[in-house]
C-alpha cells in the first residue's frame, strides 16, 4: 500500500492525485469544509463497515492497518468535501497494483455522498484531542496532543556533513551515484532527486532501500540469478522466484524458464542490484542517515 | 498483531462482490448449502486434554505443553519419501466477515436455523459467496485464510475460517457441518477449542459455544470489550479467553469462564491498577488504563503447578511510548497465572517499554531440559523483538536471553541481570527517523513455534529485517530473507538453520511449525511448498507444492484406524497427507 507520509498540515494538492513514488497527497487535519451530516454518516457506516468492507483493510477508524493500508483520514482524496465525486472516480479504477481493486459497479450519487460523509467523519474524529480531556466510559483517555509529532519534518540532519559522508569512504555513495546533470552515473543519477521526492521522509526511505514490504523480484530486473550445474553448465537470467525445488528465470523479453532443483543442485547465486544498500543497513548511525538525507534534500 | 495473508485478497474479493449488495437485501446468489450432518465423536474429557498429541489433536498447540509436537511415528524420516496427498477439503464456500466485534442486537441469540438444513443461516449483513468461486485472492466473500489449525477428535477435523466453523471428515475432507457466526473478532480467526461435546469459538462479539455433533450454536457469552479471535483454551471446567485490541485505548484482560455456562470466574488485567504490583511502571492511571497488552495467542498449561503460561502483547499507544514512561508491566511479558484464581505467580518481560510493536505473543513451549548438568523445567520461545528466551517456568527466572540476529539493535548489548534486554532509548521512533531491527513485523510473529522433546531443540521460522521508525509512524521496507532455525534452549545457540534464497522472505515467517516423534520438522516455505526437514540435521527430506496457497495456518497430525495423517491449512483449504 502507499505509505502516507509527511506533514499533517501540508496543503493538499488539488484533486488528491498520487505523487511520485506512491506518496499519497495529504489532507489537512481536521478536514476542510463543514462536519458531515450525521444521518449520512450512519448510512455511510454501513457501506464502510459492511457492504464495501473498507474497514477490513483501513480499519474501523480509517487510520489504516498494520499492513500499510493507507490512513484515509490523511488522504486528500478521501477527505475532500466534494460529496464523494472524487471517490467515485477513484473507486472506478482502484489501485490494483497496491491490492485495491476497482468496484464492480459504480457507486450511486447517494452512496458516494454517504461514503464521503463517513470518511470525513473519521477525519474529524482523527484530530488529536487536547491533552488532559477526561476518559469516556470504559475507555482510556484520548491521546495527548504531544503525540502530534507528525507535523514535524524529518529533515533534522546537517547537509554539509551529509555531503561529506556521501563522498567519503564509509558510505561511498558517490562511487556509484552522480549528483549533477550530464555526468556519467553507474547507479541512478541523483541529480534533482529532491524534486523527484519532495517529501523528505520518502526520500530517506528510498535511500535506505527503495522497496516496500511486498516487493518481489518477479516484477523488476533487480535480481540476477546464476544457476550452475555440477557439470559446469551455467544459466543466467533475471530472477522471478527461487525455492529449494525450483528456480524461475526470465530473459530480457520476459520469457520464463523454470529449472528444477534438488538437494542444493543446481547451485543458485543471486546478484541484487541494491545489495550495497542492504549491506549498509546495519552500518548506519541514525544521525548520519539524517545528515545524508539532509544533503540529498538539497539536490533539487 | 498483524493481519497479513488476507489483506490484499480481502480487499479484492470483498469489494468486488459486496458492492452489489445492500444490507437489507440478502442475495439470491448463495449456492445451496449442503445439509449439516450429525458428527459422531466421543466427548473430550479433562484427561484427554491433558495428554500429549497423538491420535487426536485437541488444542491449538496440540497439547498443554504448547509445543506443536506430535507423538506419532508412522510418518518418519524414512517413510516420508512415500507421503502422498490424501485429500483437499471440500466445503461450502466461506462466508465473509460482516464487520468487527459483532454482538449487535444484544444478547447474542442465534438466528433460527435457515432453510436447506443450514444450522445458522447468515443474516443479511454478511456478504454471501457466489457459486463457482474459490481461491485465495479470487474468492468473492473471501473470509481470510485459515490462520490456525484444526482440532481433531476421532477422525473429525473442526476448524475456523473468518466467521465460519467447519467440521470435516478426516478421511475424505468432506464437509460434515458448516456454522456461520454473525461476526468474527477481526478478520482472521485463530482457532477453536473443544471440551466435552462443545466447540468454542471467539465470534459473535464473545465466546460462542457450538454443538460439536450438529454445528448448532448453543450460546454466546458477550464479552466486555473487543474480542480477538485467538483460540480459546480449556482446562477442566474453565475456558480461558482474552479481551483486548491491538492499537486500542483500554486495559486488556484474560478471563476464566465456566465451560458450561460461559459465566466469568476470574479476570486478570494485563496492566495493574493503582496500588497493585507493577503499577509503578506506568506514569498515571490514565496511561495504564489505555495500555492494552493483549494476549493474542492461547497459553500453555503446566499441570504440575496449575499455571497458565501466557504471552502478552504490546503497550499502547503503539510504536510511540512518549506518554507512558516506564517498563509498562505486564505488556510484552510471559506470565504464569494460577488456573483456578488468576493470581500471577511470576512474570518475565521480553520487551520493556515497547515502542516497536513487539508483541510477545508466541507459542510458549514447555520443556524439561538439562542446563549446566541440572534438570530444569522451562518455557522457551523466540520473541517478536528478535530475542530467544528460556526461563524457568516454576519461578520466571531467566536462563537464556540471546539475539536471534547479531544486528538486532533496539536494545543495548548489556542485558539486565533479570535477563530482560535494556532498551536503547535512541532506537525509539524520532522526528528524523530511527533505523531499527527488527521492524514491527518482527523476527517472528504469532505463528506456531515448536519444541521437540525427541531432539531437545526449539524450531521456528525467523526473518531478519529493518524498519525506520518516525514519530509519524513506521515505514516497512522490502527484501528480507528468512530461515528455519533449530535452537538449543539450554544455550540459545543455533544448532542448524536452513536459509531460503527467495529475497522477499519477510512473509515466510508466517509459516507455523510442527514437529513429530518421527524425527520430522514440517513447515511451509514462501514459495508455496509444504516441506519436511530432518529435525536433527535440517536436511530436506520431502516436499509438496501446495495447490492453492502457501501454508497459512497450523499444521497438525492425527490418526484414523492406525493411519497417520498430516493436515495442512493452505489458504481457504485443508490439504491432508498420508502414506499409501
Amino acid at each position: 500500500m502507499a505509505v502516507t507520509v509527511g506533514a499533517r498540515q501540508a496543503p493538499a494538492p488539488a484533486g488528491g492525485q498520487s505523487l511520485p513514488s506512491g506518496v499519497t497527497a495529504l489532507a489537512p487535519s481536521p478536514p476542510a469544509g463543514p462536519p458531515p451530516d450525521p444521518a449520512a454518516v450512519v448510512r455511510g457506516t454501513v457501506l464502510y463497515e459492511t457492504t464495501l468492507n473498507c474497514a477490513a483493510c483501513h480499519g474501523s477508524t480509517g487510520r489504516g492497518g498494520p499492513n500499510n493500508s493507507p490512513d484515509l483520514t490523511r488522504s486528500a482524496l478521501a477527505m475532500q468535501p466534494d460529496g464523494g465525486r472524487g471517490l467515485v472516480a477513484f473507486l472506478r479504477v482502484g489501485r490494483p497494483d497496491k491490492g485495491m481493486p476497482p468496484l464492480s459497479r459504480p457507486l450511486s450519487d447517494q452512496e458516494a455522498a454517504d461514503l464521503s460523509a463517513k470518511l470525513r467523519s473519521l477525519g474529524f474524529a482523527a484530530v488529536p484531542a487536547p491533552a488532559g480531556r477526561g476518559a469516556g466510559a470504559g475507555r482510556g483517555a484520548p491521546l495527548p496532543a504531544a503525540l502530534g509529532g507528525q507535523q514535524l519534518s524529518v529533515l533534522v540532519g546537517d547537509p554539509k556533513l551529509g555531503k561529506r559522508y556521501f563522498e567519503g569512504q564509509f558510505y561511498k555513495c558517490s562511487s556509484c551515484h552522480s549528483v549533477r546533470d550530464g555526468e556519467p552515473s553507474q547507479a541512478a543519477s541523483l541529480a534533482h532527486i529532491a524534486t523527484k521526492y519532495p517529501d523528505a521522509k520518502a526520500l530517506q526511505n528510498a535511500m535506505l532501500i527503495n522497496r516496500s514490504l511486498n516487493w518481489s523480484p518477479r516484477t523488476n530486473k533487480d535480481v540476477t540469478a546464476t544457476v550452475t550445474y555440477a557439470n559446469g553448465r551455467t544459466v543466467k537470467g533475471y530472477l522471478t522466484s527461487v525455492s529449494d525445488f525450483k528456480v524461475v528465470l526470465r530473459d530480457e523479453g520476459g520469457a520464463e524458464t523454470a529449472l528444477p532443483r534438488n538437494d542444493g543442485e543446481p547451485k543458485v547465486v543471486l546478484t541484487d542490484r541494491l545489495q550495497y544498500h542492504l549491506d549498509l543497513l546495519p552500518r548506519y548511525l541514525d544521525s548520519e542517515m539524517h545528515d545524508l538525507t539532509a544533503y540529498l534534500a538539497t539536490l533539487k | 498483531m498483524t493481519f497479513k495473508y488476507f489483506s490484499i485478497a480481502a480487499f479484492w474479493s470483498v469489494l468486488s462482490l459486496a458492492v452489489g449488495q445492500t444490507p437489507s437485501a440478502p442475495s439470491t446468489a448463495m449456492p445451496p448449502a449442503r445439509p449439516n450432518q450429525r458428527v459422531a465423536v466421543r466427548p473430550v474429557t479433562a484427561e484427554d486434554l491433558a495428554r500429549p498429541a497423538g491420535a487426536d489433536w485437541l488444542t491449538y498447540h496440540g497439547s498443554y505443553a504448547g509445543t506443536h509436537f506430535s507423538t506419532l511415528t508412522q510418518i518418519d524420516t524414512r517413510s516420508i519419501a512415500g507421503l502422498r496427498r490424501a485429500w483437499i477439503s471440500d466445503t461450502d464456500p466461506a462466508v465473509a466477515a460482516a464487520g468487527r466485534g459483532g454482538g449487535r442486537g444484544g444478547g447474542g441469540a442465534a438466528p433460527a436455523a435457515g432453510a436447506g438444513g443450514r444450522a445458522n443461516a447468515p443474516p443479511a449483513p454478511i456478504a454471501p459467496v457466489p457459486p463457482g468461486q474459490t481461491g485465495v485472492g479470487r474468492a468473492a466473500g473471501f473470509a481470510g485464510n485459515i490462520a490456525a489449525g484444526p482440532i481433531v477428535r476421532d477422525g473429525v477435523l473442526f476448524y475456523a475460517l473468518g466467521p465460519n466453523a467447519y467440521a470435516i471428515d478426516g478421511r475424505s475432507g468432506r464437509q460434515l457441518w458448516h456454522y456461520v457466526a454473525r461476526a468474527s473478532g477481526g478478520l482472521s480467526n485463530r482457532g477453536l477449542a473443544i471440551a466435552g461435546d462443545t466447540i468454542f469459538m471467539m465470534a459473535n462479539g464473545g465466546l460462542t459455544a457450538i454443538d460439536a455433533a450438529t454445528g448448532e450454536e448453543r450460546w454466546v457469552k458477550q464479552l466486555d470489550g473487543p474480542v480477538p479471535a485467538n483460540a480459546p483454551f480449556v482446562v477442566r471446567d474453565r475456558v480461558y479467553v482474552v479481551v483486548g485490541s491491538d492499537a486500542g485505548t483500554a486495559r486488556s484482560s484474560i478471563e476464566a469462564r465456566n465451560v458450561r455456562t460461559g459465566e466469568r470466574e476470574w479476570i486478570w488485567y494485563t496492566i495493574p491498577k493503582e496500588g497493585e504490583f507493577g503499577f509503578n511502571t506506568w506514569p498515571t492511571e490514565e496511561e495504564a488504563s489505555r495500555g492494552q497488552g493483549t494476549a493474542w495467542q492461547p497459553p500453555a498449561y503446566d499441570p504440575e503447578q496449575n499455571l497458565l503460561i501466557f504471552g502478552t502483547g504490546n503497550p499502547d499507544p503503539i510504536k510511540d511510548g512518549r506518554t507512558r514512561p516506564g517498563d509498562n508491566l505486564f505488556t510484552d511479558c510471559t506470565v504464569g497465572l494460577d488456573a483456578d484464581t488468576g493470581k500471577m505467580a511470576w512474570y518475565f518481560q521480553a520487551t520493556p517499554h515497547d515502542d516497536h510493536d513487539y508483541d510477545n505473543n508466541q507459542s510458549m513451549s514447555l520443556a524439561t531440559i538439562r542446563v549446566n548438568g541440572a534438570e530444569r523445567k522451562v518455557v522457551t520461545w523466540t520473541s517478536r523483538n528478535g530475542y530467544f528466551y528460556t526461563i524457568d517456568r516454576t519461578t520466571g527466572e531467566n536462563i537464556v536471553t540471546s539475539k536471534v540476529f547479531p544486528n538486532v539493535n533496539w536494545a543495548l548489548d548489556r542485558i539486565r541481570l533479570s535477563g530482560t534486554p535494556e532498551r536503547n532509548e535512541n532506537k525509539a521512533g524520532t522526528q528524523g527517523g530511527s533505523l531499527v531491527s527488527p521492524g514491527s513485523e518482527g523476527a517472528v510473529n504469532y505463528p506456531a513455534q515448536s519444541f521437540s522433546p525427541q531432539t531437545g531443540f526449539h524450531y521456528t521460522n525467523v526473518v531478519n529485517n529493518y524498519s525506520p521508525f518516525y514519530w509519524s509512524g513506521e515505514t516497512f521496507l522490502g527484501t528480507f530473507k528468512n530461515s528455519l532455525r533449530a535452537t538449543d534452549p539450554a544455550t540459545g545457540k543455533v544448532v542448524w538453520q536452513h536459509e531460503y534464497l527467495e529475497p522477499n522472505g519477510i512473509n515466510a515467517r508466517y509459516a507455523s511449525v510442527l514437529t513429530t516423534a518421527g524425527g520430522l520438522v514440517l513447515t511451509g516455505d514462501i514459495s508455496g511448498n509444504f516441506v519436511a526437514f530432518d529435525a536433527r540435521t535440517g536436511r530436506i527430506l520431502w516436499h509438496d507444492e501446495l495447490p492453492e496457497a502457501s501454508l497459512t495456518g497450523v499444521p497438525v497430525s492425527y490418526t484414523i484406524d492406525g493411519a497417520q495423517y498430516v493436515a495442512v491449512p493452505s489458504g481457504t483449504k485443508i490439504v491432508a497427507y498420508r502414506l499409501p
